[in-house]
């Protein structure tokens, strides 16, 4: 209360002063109050039923302790995103660090966090058997294999199955179709699945067309039709 | 004829004020017209500074974004007081911004068309301070100083406040208020003198400090 400020401060409320003050104050028009109230009611009748209104940093004319305490929870929250970031960074990089190949390609990296029988299946039979384009639109994008066209070369162990399967003439027991059927995520959705390795073929993808699956899957590269799919799998 | 300056004081937190507004943000009609009587008085004079004769329109206009405002504000008394006079000078900017005029040009504007002569200058002195008068005095003073003073003195602000209504850093203010008040102070004297020498059969002048 000594201090300097306090001191001078007292030479701005001398009675001369506040003489001067009230001559500078002066009359006031008596109308002003009732501009004033009208005001006061409209404003109230504007605001009434929308609550108080969130006080913007202008309006906080509180004591400066009052406001560093009422900003107590706005640091603790700014310090808790802050942190939230640190964290999401660090864990965003901890993942990376468990990709086995190069971050890039959104299609393989997928990979080893989910089992492709998982991924695999998901896409085609939501996209491809109704055909429409919007049902799952952008979703399946990045994390299933890739969209025919679209996409980066399939992974090469994908392209490994499929070719197998297009070389396991005849009964589909081998070894390396039961890898596909796993990879593809069942036997009914291989075909779907080695569509989207077709795109890399010379041909074009006579893309797998939904009412063949079945017959595919009972015989997979048989005659007629499917004979087509079979040579595009086979790379001919 | 000796009015005490105390009652002009402006108590810490205005506890009046403070207790007014608080039952205006609640809805208090009656609560929210005792506000406008405490700060209105004080905030006109600042006006009057500011855009001098247009005063009373400006503050009408202030008054209404006040009152729409009212809810959003968060303080005392005093905090009030800043809050309004902010809203006011916004105000009043603007109204000056629509006419093409600084502060400055208006207040000498005001003050030089009517500005009486030297002799009854000194008789208003003498009488009362007229508000022409004083007027006259704060647009003596350079602009910074003059509505530095005009929130110390005629508003009530303490220094901090008056530097958050003016957007200016605190230092700066005091220093301008201090300036313009000391100015002032000697204006003031130099009146009072004026008026002692002048007015020998008046008995009050020995109590005019």
């Amino acid at each position: 209360m000594r201090r300097k400020v306090h001191v001078t401060d007292a030479a701005f409320t001398t009675p001369e002063m506040g003489r001067f003050a009230d001559a500078v104050r002066g009359g006031a028009e008596p109308e002003g109050v009732d501009r004033a109230l009208t005001a006061f009611r409209e404003a109230l009748g504007a605001t009434d039923g929308s609550g108080p209104r969130r006080p913007r940093p202008r309006d906080d004319w509180r004591p400066v302790r009052d406001r560093r305490w009422a900003r107590v929870p706005l640091r603790a929250a700014l310090g808790a995103a802050v942190a939230g970031v640190t964290l999401g960074g660090v864990a965003l990089a901890a993942g990376t660090g468990m990709l086995p190949g190069p971050a890039g390609t959104d299609g393989p990296e997928r990979r080893p966090t989910r089992p492709p029988g998982v991924d695999a299946p998901r896409t085609p039979s939501a996209t491809r058997p109704d055909g429409a384009p919007g049902s799952t639109g952008p979703g399946p994008s990045s994390p299933v294999p890739p969209e025919p066209g679209t996409r980066d070369a399939p992974a090469p162990d994908q392209v490994a199955l499929c070719r197998a399967r297009g070389k396991g003439n005849g009964p589909n027991q081998g070894a390396a179709f039961r890898r596909l059927v796993e990879a593809a995520g069942g036997a009914s959705a291989v075909d779907a699945y080695c569509a989207t390795v077709d795109v890399p073929a010379p041909t074009g993808p006579p893309s797998a067309a939904p009412g063949r699956s079945k017959e595919q899957q009972a015989a997979p590269p048989a005659r007629g039709r499917s004979g087509k799919t079979a040579g595009v799998g086979k790379g001919r | 004829m000796v009015r005490g300056g105390d009652e002009r004081r402006v108590p810490a937190g205005d506890p009046e004020l403070g207790r007014a507004v608080s039952l205006a943000q609640q809805g208090d009609e009656g609560a929210f017209e005792t506000a406008y009587r405490i700060v209105h008085p004080g905030l006109l004079g600042y006006l009057r500074g500011l855009v001098g004769a247009d005063a009373e329109d400006v503050a009408s206009d202030a008054w209404l974004q006040i009152a729409r405002d009212l809810r959003r504000f968060r303080g005392d008394g005093a905090g009030f007081r800043g809050w309004t006079a902010t809203i006011a000078r916004h105000r009043a900017l603007d109204h000056l911004r629509k006419q093409k005029r600084s502060p400055r040009t208006s207040l000498l504007e005001e003050t030089a068309l009517d500005l009486p002569g030297r002799a009854d200058t000194v008789e208003a002195a003498l009488e009362s301070l007229s508000t022409r008068w004083a007027l006259a005095q704060i647009a003596a003073l350079p602009p910074d100083q003059a509505e530095a003073v005009l929130l110390r003195v005629v508003v009530g602000l303490d220094g901090p406040a008056a530097a958050r209504v003016l957007g200016k850093r605190p230092g700066a203010v005091r220093t301008a208020a201090h300036r313009g008040l000391r100015r002032l102070s000697e204006r003031l004297t130099a009146a009072g003198r004026a008026r002692d020498a002048t007015g020998t059969a008046r008995r009050t002048s020995k109590d005019e400090v």
